[in-house]
């Protein structure tokens, strides 16, 4: 590990962040790789800096010639998808957005990009620059250990609504559950909350309709995930509208993250311990919480499941 | 005359690997980490080598198709592997396949 440096956190709205790292390309030195989560914002950033693209869109003669220049170690400057992360003898590895779902591995192993990069930051002298719009559960537990954080949140103000109250203009933003909910709000642009990380342009206001729905998923992150929702849209919209019948709800106090990371730890959710889902042959799936403090390949060899399950270990956990 | 044992990726979870000899042209090259292409049935297909040596219980041996990346596994790649393989439980050939440009 680099005695010299520490990450670096990097808040700010899309074009500030994409603004942030074409300086950070030019001004660093030796192999250098950027990583976003598609295949669209790879050939976008590339076609902006010039940087060379690594991502499964290259022939396999592109990909290894990349190599190769890696490992001499000349001064390429790389953007690419999750699998950059792997690229040998880089200097300097930063990572847009890295909770997008685009950055976990859905092959085996079911690895998370961001964990990588940390366990490459820890073993290499290697730079690491993570950016995000806002801070999540991970990125406020590495600001907490000593990251850098640079830039600031988003500003734009959040107005909680009755569900009684809702009167999006033709020109608003609306974001539904799912897309079956189409069609509620003909007159104004709809989206499902999902498309909300793949958005673009600049919104006069943003509603979130079903906002108590959106939250009801079976999934112990499944509050963070809508916050960090809330907060992109704090970027691009001037005004966040949520309607919902709680308006009480933890997911809108300051300290949200703070206090979902104290409930995760009370509990032994990741990144406090280990979340391992079995995918039984018979197409059921069960899932087992572990403390982190054990042998996981031996705990996991211990339940005897049948042949062919297939084994996911929740990638939310730090280094 | 100097062959070498490949590992190839399609057997990387069998560990069972098969003995190529080494055209001249990459003979200097060559070592022990490399990735290159190999014959293997009707296909060619991507191995890494695991071993270097004089001798071979095999008596006619294919050569190596083309040598790919001389130093594709050194330690540090070998590390990186033993940590995807130890916390997303994936076997150390699949997590090796994730990690090299194949």
């Amino acid at each position: 590990m680099s005695q010299r440096d520490t990450p670096i956190v990097a808040l700010g709205s899309p074009a500030a962040r994409v603004s942030f790292y074409s300086r950070l390309l030019e001004k660093s030195q030796g192999p250098l790789a950027l990583l976003f989560e598609t295949i669209a914002e790879v050939e976008k950033f590339a076609k902006i800096t010039g940087a060379t693209q690594y991502t499964s869109k290259q022939s396999r003669r592109e990909r290894l010639s990349l190599w190769r220049q890696c490992l001499s170690e000349k001064p390429v400057k790389i953007v690419g998808t999750r699998q950059a992360v792997f690229l040998p003898k880089l200097k300097l590895l930063a990572i847009d957005e890295p909770d997008r779902y685009g950055f976990r591995n859905d092959q085996l192993p079911h690895y998370h990009t961001l964990n990588v990069a940390i366990w490459r930051f820890h073993h290499e002298v290697i730079k690491l620059v993570i950016g995000s719009p806002a801070l999540d559960c991970q990125l406020s537990l590495i600001v907490k250990s000593g990251a850098r954080l640079i830039g600031r949140g988003p500003v734009s103000p959040i107005k909680i609504i009755s569900a009684q109250k809702l009167s999006p203009l033709p020109g608003d933003l609306v974001v539904l559950p799912s897309h079956s909910d189409y069609g509620s709000f003909p007159a104004s642009k709809e989206i499902s909350v999902t498309q909300v990380d793949y958005l673009s342009g600049r919104w006069r206001r943003a509603w979130l309709i079903g906002f108590d729905q959106m939250l009801a998923l079976p999934d112990y992150a499944q509050q963070e995930k809508i916050y960090l929702k809330i907060q992109r849209l704090r970027w691009i919209s001037a005004e966040v509208l949520v309607s919902t019948a709680n308006t009480d709800q933890v997911i809108f106090k300051p300290n949200f993250i703070d206090l979902e990371l104290k409930e995760r730890k009370r509990l032994g959710f990741p990144p406090f311990g280990w979340l391992v889902q079995a995918h039984l042959p018979n197409g059921t799936s069960v899932v087992h919480k572990l403390p982190l403090t054990i042998n996981l390949r031996r705990a996991v060899a211990g339940f005897h499941f049948p042949r062919k399950t297939r084994i996911m270990v929740d990638p939310e956990r730090l280094i | 005359m100097v062959v070498a044992a490949v590992l190839t990726m399609a057997h990387l979870q069998t560990q069972r690997s098969f003995y190529y000899s080494i055209p001249a042209a990459i003979l200097s090259e060559i070592k022990v980490g490399s990735l290159v292409r190999v014959p293997l049935r009707s296909r060619i297909v991507d191995g890494i080598v695991i071993k270097l040596t004089r001798s071979s219980r095999v008596g006619q041996l294919k050569p190596i198709k083309k040598l790919e990346l001389t130093a594709a596994v050194d330690r540090q790649t070998l590390a990186l592997a033993k940590f995807l393989s130890d916390n997303y439980l994936g076997e150390m050939g699949e997590c090796l396949n994730a990690i090299l440009p194949s």
